[in-house]
């Protein structure tokens, strides 16, 4: 492991002047659950760690109306257990769930999460699907950025050297919306996805949707807005089985998965249909009620 | 047996859970030596080549470096890392560092150096020149005329044929085996293939070194085998026998792996070449990539049954690739005939063969199940499908079938470790009695192909017949020295190797059973070779067997003095009606009492003027195996191809359970590391033969989660050679979940898998093939 600085920020402002002082050399570390492993593997380019664990004002969530904010330094278990996100986001809930193992939950943050940009980052699929606006600052300017736009490649994020996100900002799901998140793993405690899935349907009648938002993680460099499923869902009546499947089939289309040490591409394609249909089919049994 | 015995039968707390559960310094790294020189290896990046030059001029420059040590500067004394009885059945096909490299993982050189920072620096400075050469991974392509030889060094023995990779050939005949398949009215054969694995204790190895205030070497060190360990390392590198100590403290789990040599002689020998204490520790890394595994084998098992369901004829062929050396190849393909085929002695007809291969893949070892395991992936699953053919149920054919009390099987006798076995007849068996207690708590009847409520989900039960050994009988001895105190508590010595197990705690419940004390007063110190008596060690299903019965020798033996001096105090003729119990001596006839602490107290200081000790040994003519029969019940995601056990039930019996849970704890731990063996765990190589998956995030040990519930239920029998009745159950658990989920998975959805791990994307795509049928 070799050597570095390590400096601890106490406020906002304060990690900000030493984000800009460092730039490039510097990186952020919160829940340390990522960093500490790559820390430990010499995959740390950075020279400088910003600690801001201890930033108390960027730890939180709140309401704001019909908007929820979720501050960045806010744990996976603390949104687990957040009654707000239980009822207005339980598509993020069920996400941020199925992340690692009690420990990885207890430190893990969602900002954390999102700044990873980790292709099988388990909340961001459910971070798309929900419209999610994430708030960034820098010492000079501040910026709304959609988390459709935050990623440029794997590990890659729009964020420059000097700035952090400050803010998640999300809105209630509605009364008519529903949705699900799926994933699949190699085991079911501390496993990275092979594939997963997250979907809101916004019902406006008898098997038929105003909305619909379908994000897969792990089954392209980034996470992946499904097109033509979301279209195909918007325009059909579905009422059966089979158009599911039909519908979802449709994701061999969309996604462009890598062979690695967790799947090949030809299972992850297959998984990507899969796990859509069978969140499909349980909503749909459910008569598309949540 | 309740009622009966006093302590044994009786769930007694572990001797040392408090001391663990509170963190107290127990184990091999818990302890800090002062100047210590940090030991750290270099690996071959091949697979396959020749080491033409070491550079290492620039390491050695660097402050704080001591010692490199290689081919170049130790001593070429072919062995075997195998710590087994002397002399060992392994081939002796390896040095302390070897010229040649076999595998990618194969250990160059090591580093000793002021810190482990300096010595992992040094490494980088060091240049390897290779020659490389062609590599052979397949185990059929390595016997093949012109395949990498992959052993052609000058004095090698113990190898059957090297210039065929071949380490071990097995042939075993019973009967006639054509004549009893044309004499069949089904004949069925299936080949199935299991894959490398790992032991993953959570401890891995480590060793520490030092010379004592004598100047003698002492070996603290996690290991299975302290008395191995000290032949051995005097072995390789020439240290006198007589200026070792080996020291076991607590060990972190061992599964097999520590029944390797793989740390210790280096350590030593650093040690003794400078004089100062050394610390060699193997990172998770290391763990996987150059230590030991389990043997991945081909087996094809056919099986010729009557129109009745009696089988009348049996045939495996195993083909086993032992990597890179041939540590326990030869035994434990012999395992894998000698502990399946005896279960089924009603074929009279019964053939076994077994070819053990080299390959330049990580080296496989001694691994919990130890052949068995491989054995019964494919004979259990073959049994299924003889019933499927013939139309009886899957339990019917094993009752009809399976080895009964006061039988034998001529297998014993023709297949032992790696010689010839020896003749035995069961004297503990209830076969019947586990599968209808396991058959009932799985609900059999009423569970069998059922369809769940779930969409995609499909469920199913399947089960399976397993049993193992207690010890290598005629071969393996353990000692015991006793010696009672002036507060009537004892000190037992021994040379028994607990590693998590609990055997030191069942060996204070057979001293007190034996001595009418409670396990409290009974102060277990093992496994030094200065001060206890030799054992072999732990493994081979040997601890309660082999080293509790040397305890209980010992313990009888002064049970006969305590009493004898009891005689003479009470003036009575003889002893017939003694009794000890609750710390004393009791003569029934008269009403005399004494007590321990009184006779100690008196032998000392006041009359007679002798220590009560007694030593004993035990060595067993026979190995008497534990039974178990298993039934699981499963979950089949036929969207996903994830496998799910939802209830995992063991029937077993161990004899008379001495701590049931202990027993529990074992019975439990091998199904939880077999359900891992049978679904998620596997070793994944990259193009060159490298294992790319090194790390507990990749290689998928099961988490908590994983775990389905398990019910152990434990039926007792009484093993006249064991103490107090007991048997092994330490290995025998391990043997059931491939073959039981296997069988389920077949239940649920009528496919079989040939190549263990299950992993969804194989059932996956077993499932569409089916399906396209």
């Amino acid at each position: 492991m070799k050597e570095i600085n390590y400096l601890s920020a106490s406020n906002t402002e304060d990690a900000l002047s030493l984000l800009s002082g460092f730039g490039e050399n510097a990186k952020i570390i919160a829940g340390g659950t990522d960093i500490l492993v790559r820390l430990k593997d010499n995959v740390i380019k950075e020279d400088t760690l910003i600690d801001i664990s201890g930033v108390r004002e960027l730890k939180g969530i709140y309401e704001d109306k019909d908007i929820i904010h979720i501050l960045p330094l806010t744990t996976h278990t603390d949104i687990i257990e957040s009654p707000v996100i239980c009822k207005h986001l339980p598509i993020l809930r069920d996400a941020v769930k199925s992340i690692g193992s009690p420990q990885i939950r207890n430190r893990g943050t969602i900002g954390g999460n999102i700044a990873n940009a980790s292709p099988a980052g388990d909340s961001i699929p459910a971070l798309y699907v929900l419209s999610a606006y994430v708030r960034v600052k820098s010492r000079e300017k501040e910026r709304m950025v959609s988390i459709n736009e935050f990623y440029k490649g794997p590990g890659q994020t729009v964020l420059d050297s000097n700035e952090m996100i400050v803010d998640i900002v999300i809105p209630h799901m509605k009364e008519q919306e529903i949705g699900f998140f799926r994933k699949v793993g190699q085991r079911n405690a501390i496993s990275i996805a092979i594939a997963n899935v997250a979907v809101k349907l916004e019902v406006s009648g008898e098997n038929r949707f105003s909305n619909a938002s379908v994000a897969f993680g792990a089954l392209a460099p980034t996470v992946l807005r499904a097109k033509l499923i979301e279209n195909a869902l918007l325009n059909e009546v579905c009422d059966s089985p089979e158009k599911l499947l039909y519908i979802s089939k449709l994701s061999e289309r969309e996604v462009s998965p890598i062979t690695d040490i967790r799947g090949s591409a030809s299972y992850r394609i297959e998984m990507s249909t899969n796990i859509l249909y069978e969140g499909l089919l349980l909503m749909f049994l459910k008569g598309w009620k949540r | 047996m309740e009622g009966f015995f006093k302590y044994i039968g009786k769930s007694v707390e572990k001797i040392d859970a408090l001391a663990l559960a509170t963190g107290q310094p127990l184990f091999t790294d818990d302890m800090e030596i002062k100047n210590a020189l940090q030991i750290k290896s270099l690996y071959s990046p091949y697979a396959h080549a020749i080491i033409e030059d070491i550079e290492e001029e620039e390491a050695l420059k660097i402050p704080g470096v001591k010692l490199i040590l290689s081919y170049k500067n130790t001593p070429q004394y072919l062995h075997t890392t195998a710590g087994q009885g002397w002399p060992e059945p392994s081939p002796y096909d390896t040095c302390m560092f070897n010229r040649k490299v076999r595998y990618v993982g194969d250990r160059v050189l090591t580093v000793a150096a002021e810190t482990e920072e300096i010595a992992t620096e040094a490494l980088k400075h060091i240049k390897v020149n290779y020659k490389i050469l062609p590599a052979v991974f397949d185990p059929e392509e390595a016997m093949k005329e012109g395949a990498p030889v992959i052993h052609d060094e000058e004095g090698i023995s113990g190898v059957y044929d090297a210039r065929r990779n071949l380490v071990a050939h097995i042939e075993v005949k019973t009967g006639d085996i054509e004549k009893g398949f044309r004499e069949s009215d089904v004949v069925v054969e299936d080949t199935f293939e299991t894959h490398y694995a790992q032991h993953c204790p959570i401890e891995p190895h480590v060793t520490i070194t030092y010379l004592d205030e004598y100047g003698r070497l002492v070996i603290r060190t996690s290991t299975q085998v302290p008395f191995h360990v000290r032949r051995i390392v005097s072995q390789v590198t020439g240290i006198p026998l007589k200026d070792i100590r080996v020291i076991k403290p607590r060990i972190g789990g061992g599964f097999g792996v520590k029944q390797e040599i793989i740390l210790e002689e280096i350590c030593a020998y650093t040690t003794y070449l400078t004089g100062r204490p050394a610390r060699y520790l193997y990172s998770r890394e290391e763990e996987f990539i150059s230590s030991r595994t389990r043997h991945p084998m081909k087996i094809k098992v056919k099986i010729g049954a009557k129109k009745d369901g009696t089988f009348n004829a049996i045939k495996m062929y195993a083909l086993s690739n032992t990597g890179a050396y041939g540590t326990h190849g030869l035994t434990v393909a012999s395992n894998t005939g000698s502990k399946t085929l005896p279960l089924y002695n009603k074929a009279e007809n019964v053939e076994f063969i077994a070819d053990v291969v080299y390959t330049n893949l990580p080296v496989a070892g001694a691994y919990r199940g130890y052949g068995a395991t491989q054995g019964y992936a494919a004979l259990e699953q073959v049994v299924d499908e003889v019933a499927e053919k013939l139309g009886i149920s899957p339990i019917e054919i094993r009752k009809k079938n399976h080895i009964r009390s006061g039988e034998t099987s001529p297998i014993f006798r023709a297949l032992g470790e790696g010689r010839e076995g020896v003749t035995q007849y069961i004297q503990s068996e209830s076969l019947d009695r586990l599968i209808e207690a396991g058959a009932k708590e799985i609900s059999w009847s009423e569970n069998r192909r059922k369809k769940t409520g779930k969409q995609s989900k499909v469920r199913g039960i399947g089960m399976a017949m397993l049993m193992q050994g207690s010890g290598i009988p005629a071969v393996d001895m353990g000692a015991a020295t006793i010696k009672l105190n002036e507060d009537g508590s004892f000190n037992i010595l021994y040379g028994g190797t607990d590693i998590g197990t609990g055997l030191d705690t069942v060996v204070a419940q057979i001293v007190g059973e034996t001595l009418g004390t409670s396990p409290d007063k009974v102060i277990v110190y093992a496994a030094d070779t200065d001060i206890t008596p030799f054992d072999k060690g732990a493994y081979a299903s040997s601890g309660t067997f082999v080293s509790g019965g040397a305890v209980y020798n010992a313990a009888l033996k002064l049970r006969e003095q305590v009493f004898e001096y009891a005689r003479e105090k009470f003036n009575e003729f003889d002893t017939k009606e003694f009794l000890i119990e609750d710390g004393e001596v009791i003569s029934k006839r008269s009403g005399r009492r004494i007590s321990l602490s009184e006779i100690a107290y008196e032998t000392f200081y006041v009359r007679k003027h002798q220590q009560l000790m007694a030593t004993a040994s035990f060595i067993s003519q026979s190995s008497p195996p534990p039974f178990a029969v298993h039934f699981v019940e499963i979950e089949v995601d036929t969207e996903t191809g994830q496998i799910t056990p939802i209830k995992y039930v063991a029937a077993v019996d161990c004899g008379i359970p001495i701590n049931p849970e202990l027993v529990k704890g074992q019975i439990i731990g091998a199904i939880v590391n077999g359900i891992g063996y049978a679904l998620t765990e596997e070793f994944e190589f990259g193009k060159s033969g490298k294992m790319v998956n090194p790390n507990f995030l990749y290689y998928r040990i099961p988490s908590s989660r994983d775990i389905p519930e398990i019910v152990p239920i434990i039926i007792e029998t009484y093993e006249p050679t064991g103490a107090y009745g007991a048997k092994s159950v330490a290995e025998v658990n391990i043997n059931g979940p491939i073959p039981a989920i296997g069988n389920a998975l077949y239940n649920a959805t009528g496919i079989r898998i040939h190549k263990t791990p299950y992993t969804p994307e194989k059932v996956l795509k077993a499932l569409k093939d089916n399906i396209n049928k």
